[in-house]
């Protein structure tokens, strides 16, 4: 089987902005208009440059808690019992680049506002990220929710495997702290089993 | 053995290729870091190392890429079983060198990660320290980030006497991860005097190919490229890569047609590769890059050449003359300093000047937070502004890039201090043309010394290209014949292919309407050649020659900067009129209309008393919007939009009230406890307290518990607010409550933060607890009311 590294930058166009997930962490009503951050999501935007890496990988279900999926054995239930009946899986990670914590670093000196405000909506565009290169890396195969590292009992631990193994500093810039948290801030790791 | 440095200036050389990929090929076990074998399998390295040699390659990179001490604790033993096998492989052959090979520590400096500069130089240090006598050069590869290599090149200067190399990787749009650019890279690593520079790694030498051209027209020393054979493949669980040796090889013949000097291999390549590269270029023509005469200043993005355009260096990061600028460094507040550099840089300038001596403050520590936080939030290049040798040093160790050091003069002492720190971390000088006798009265005498510092200068291999001579503006008032001198020492400067700076307002102290001679005096030096003006950027009428200037002379491309200009300035002025008509402070305070506040609570000041304006005016937009908020009539992003308006205007306000008026009695100290970089909520809680007209001492994220307690006794301060998110960190935070107990017993402190709640909050022993901004502010009020 030849699975080549799926690599690739999403134009900041194709990144779908979802309105519920930003009144949600803005903690304000649905009815937010938008169009009032208009300068802000520019600015943004500008300083977005997403890129995502993925592998494919054999998946090896052990125990009831034991699961093996190109990154070394990872013990969790969680994740066990969302890949149970997959073979195989993708490892991904997404990243919305390195200037979006610059952006939002000095914001945070010049204005609180809007400090808070974009990086609610950053943290939506990561999330719309994972969504598109999600769909990218999936293609026409029927997939499970994907499921990232620190999520339920998957511990936050396997961080650093799971990112050698989509060579995510390399090609993404990726870099884990002693906190186990990654660099670029807006960045989402996570495990899609394949079901056929 | 002839040195690798001499070797460099006569014939092309080779570094070898991959080493974790061809090691997998002869059995390493997949997710087995590949210095484990330096250890178990010797023999192995060392047979890679001969097959490099043997195809060709001069440099062998020891097997030493992923190991640190903050990895391994027997790095020295790994280190030195590495060196074993590569001693073994070089042993009797010629013009084989050993690089030792430091690769990136895997985690990102501060601030935008979490280990220390100097935890990075002393990491690289360590590693060095063990190899360099076993080694020929020290090689400083597959850096992603500019502040990274700077700590890998520093170690090495301080730890060895070797040559350094270095090559770093590029993605697709030709930049470092953390964003650098060839040019900006190529003037901070050649000013810190590394012996050769170029690109590894990557994604293939095709992308590279555009590269080698910006390096070749940039470099003054030899150019590495080491590529890796494209990008992985996973062919039945093993990694390979998709560029064959052939397509590899054609690659790097043309490399090496367009300037490369030292060809390798890194990730995918195997000694065919290298066997072939070495084959096919053995025909090409072979020089080193041309020494080149640009001056040129970097920050950790990019480079900014002094030539032909003018470049603005704004002056407003210094405390003369500005009290409030003052009363932000004695309160440490680098949100100040910070908006400070963003309202320059919105105003157009390229450089910033920072200075921050005040004689009550300890300007060493004043100068590294200024700088860090200035380069937090922009990315123009920094001009290091100081009288003290040590300041500047703290400095130019630290800062990012390759700085402007402001200044050295013709004076023996100056220059003997100053130089030997430009050679060590590098940087460009504004040299003054004043000496022990002062300053000379002649144009033709301040060029003369302008001659000798550049003369000692070279001393210390220090370039003409890399001074910058400030033949000093001196006030007109006291000598109508100060502008001409000055003047003329820019010609024959400028004549003389030195480039020149001045510190233009100097000119006209004394007289009424300074900008009318400031911006003519700035004009006339432009046209004598004047290349860097330090100013004030918000003074229109400099702004108006900068722009009209660069268009006379042909520098503004179909004057489109200027028509930008133009057109800004009018709409501003259009904009400000129409919004000052319409608006009330109270509206402009509840809307979060921030400009708009300080354009009311300005025009209100100058029929009204400043605490009626606060009590009549802003506290009850405050307490509209507040209660709004509590009602869900209102959301947190309006609540802080006002919060911010309430606090500018409060600014303005507090700049007209009498002094005995104006207390600080009612102060906060606010800090997220170390270990949490989360602080979005401790920026909230700050700014509602702010518009609130607390005073509030932000020590910012990730902060110790002495710090808080420092602080709290520094500034007297009996109220402390502490934030956390992550449940790791609180136990850090009960920590901090237990010290302020301790040692500052009548301190009371607020909590708040995602994981707390109100009894989690009684447990760690904390006096209150705050369950969101406007509850943060209720309690403090309520705390200095009783």
């Amino acid at each position: 089987m030849i699975y080549p590294t799926d690599y690739g930058i999403i134009p900041t166009s194709e990144l779908n902005l979802n309105k519920n997930e930003v009144c949600a962490r803005l903690q304000t009503s649905r009815d937010t208009n938008l169009t009032d951050f208009s300068l802000l999501i520019s600015e943004l935007e500008q300083n977005i440059l997403c890129k995502y890496s993925a592998v494919r990988v054999p998946v090896i279900l052990k125990e009831e808690d034991v699961v093996g999926c190109g990154f070394g054995e990872v013990k969790s239930v969680n994740l066990f019992k969302n890949l149970k009946g997959c073979n195989e899986a993708f490892l991904f990670g997404v990243t919305l680049g390195i200037n979006v914590d610059r952006f939002l670093n000095k914001l945070s000196f010049t204005s609180p506002a809007s400090h808070f405000i974009a990086d609610a909506l950053a943290s939506a565009y990561a999330e719309a990220a994972a969504d598109k290169a999600e769909e990218i890396i999936k293609g026409n195969l029927l997939c499970r929710p994907r499921f990232s590292p620190g999520y339920g009992d998957l511990a936050l631990s396997c961080q650093g495997a799971f990112l050698g193994r989509i060579n995510a500093q390399k090609l993404l810039g990726i870099s884990l702290n002693k906190s186990l948290l990654m660099s670029p801030a807006k960045t989402i790791t996570a495990i899609v089993g394949i079901e056929k | 053995m002839t040195k690798i440095t001499d070797l460099i200036k006569t014939k092309r050389l080779f570094f070898d290729g991959g080493t974790g990929t061809v090691l997998q090929s002869m059995g390493l076990p997949a997710g087995t870091p590949p210095e484990m074998w330096n250890l178990s399998a010797p023999e192995k390295i060392t047979a890679l190392h001969e097959a490099y040699l043997n195809s060709g390659a001069n440099i062998i990179k020891t097997n030493t890429f992923g190991i640190n001490r903050d990895k391994y604790n027997n790095y020295e033993e790994l280190i030195n079983a590495a060196l074993d096998c590569a001693e073994k492989a070089v042993s009797g052959r010629e013009n084989a060198f050993i690089a030792f090979d430091i690769g990136p520590t895997g985690r990102l400096l501060k601030p935008l990660g979490d280990l220390d500069f100097e935890d990075a130089v002393e990491i690289f240090s360590a590693n060095i320290k063990v190899a360099a006598s076993r080694s020929d050069v020290i090689l400083i590869e597959t850096m992603n980030d500019s502040y990274e290599t700077k700590a890998a090149v520093l170690a090495a200067k301080e730890s060895c006497d070797l040559p350094i190399f270095v090559t770093n990787v590029y993605d697709e749009t030709g930049k470092l991860m953390t964003g650098a650019s060839p040019e900006a890279m190529i003037a901070m690593l050649e000013s810190l005097g590394v012996s050769a520079l170029g690109m590894n790694c990557s994604l293939g030498p095709d992308k590279m190919l555009g590269l080698v051209d910006r390096f070749v027209e940039n470099a003054s020393v030899p150019i590495i490229v080491n590529p890796n054979a494209g990008l992985p493949v996973v062919v039945d669980g093993k990694t390979v890569f998709n560029t064959d040796y052939e397509t590899f090889s054609d690659y790097m013949v043309k490399m090496a047609v367009k300037g490369a000097c030292i060809l390798g291999g890194c990730c995918g390549t195997t000694p065919d590769y290298i066997r072939k590269t070495v084959g096919k270029t053995a025909s090409v023509e072979y020089s080193v890059p041309n020494y080149k005469e640009k001056t040129v200043i970097s920050s950790y993005t990019h480079a900014v050449e002094i030539d032909e355009q003018p470049i603005l260096i704004g002056e407003r990061i210094n405390p003369t003359g500005k009290p409030r600028f003052k009363e932000a460094l004695r309160a440490n507040d680098m949100n100040y300093i910070a908006n400070e550099a963003v309202k320059q840089i919105d105003a157009g300038v390229h450089v910033l000047d920072v200075n921050v001596g005040l004689p009550e403050i300890d300007e060493k520590i004043m100068m590294k937070n200024a700088v860090e936080a200035v380069q937090t939030v922009t990315d123009v290049p920094l001009q290091l502004d100081s009288n003290n040798a040590a300041v500047l040093e703290d400095a130019m160790r630290i800062y990012n890039g390759k700085p402007l050091v402001n200044s050295v003069n013709g004076e023996e002492e100056s220059m003997r201090k100053i130089f030997p720190l430009v050679q060590k971390y590098g940087g460009a000088v504004i040299a003054l043309t004043m000496d022990n006798s002062g300053i000379p009265e002649t144009a033709e005498k301040r060029v003369a010394i302008a001659e000798r510092i550049i003369s000692v200068a070279s001393e210390y291999g220090i370039g003409k290209k890399d001074i910058i001579v400030d033949p000093l503006a001196l006030t007109v008032s006291s000598n109508q014949q100060s502008a001409l001198v000055t003047l003329k020492a820019v010609k024959f400067l400028s004549q003389k292919g030195i480039k020149t700076s001045l510190g233009v307002s100097n000119i006209s102290f004394g007289l009424p309407k300074r900008e009318l001679i400031n911006s003519t005096f700035f004009a006339n030096a432009l046209e004598n050649g004047l290349n860097c003006a330090i100013m004030n950027p918000f003074a229109s009428g400099m702004m108006d020659v900068y722009h009209s200037f660069r268009v006379l002379h042909g520098l503004d491309a179909a004057c489109s900067d200027y028509i930008n200009y133009a057109n800004s300035s009018e709409a501003q002025t259009a904009e400000k009129t129409a919004k000052n008509e319409e608006i009330t402070l109270h509206k402009a305070v509840y809307k979060g209309l921030k400009e708009n506040a300080v354009s009311a609570v300005k025009e209100l000041l100058k029929n009204s008393e400043p605490l009626c304006v606060i009590n009549e005016y802003i506290i009850p937009a405050l307490n509209e919007i507040g209660a709004d908020f509590e009602a869900k009539k209102a959301f947190l992003p309006q609540l802080l939009m006002s919060a911010e308006a309430a606090s500018a205007a409060f600014e303005e306000v507090k700049a007209v009230m009498p002094k005995s008026e104006v207390s600080d009695s009612r102060s906060v100290v606010l800090a997220t406890v170390k270990g949490d970089i989360h602080d979005i909520g401790k920026n909230i809680v700050k700014v509602m307290l702010e518009s609130y007209g607390f005073t509030v001492y932000d020590l910012g994220r990730d902060v110790s518990p002495e710090a808080v307690l420092e602080a709290v006794q520094k500034f007297n301060c009996k109220f402390v607010g502490l934030s956390a998110l992550m449940t790791t960190t609180v136990p850090v935070m009960a920590e901090t409550i237990k010290l302020l107990n301790e040692k500052a017993p009548d301190v009371k402190i607020m909590v708040g933060g995602a994981v707390l709640n109100k009894e989690y909050a009684e447990m760690i022993k904390a006096d209150f607890y705050g369950a969101d901004a406007m509850d943060a502010v209720r309690i403090a009020e309520h705390f200095y009311e009783i």
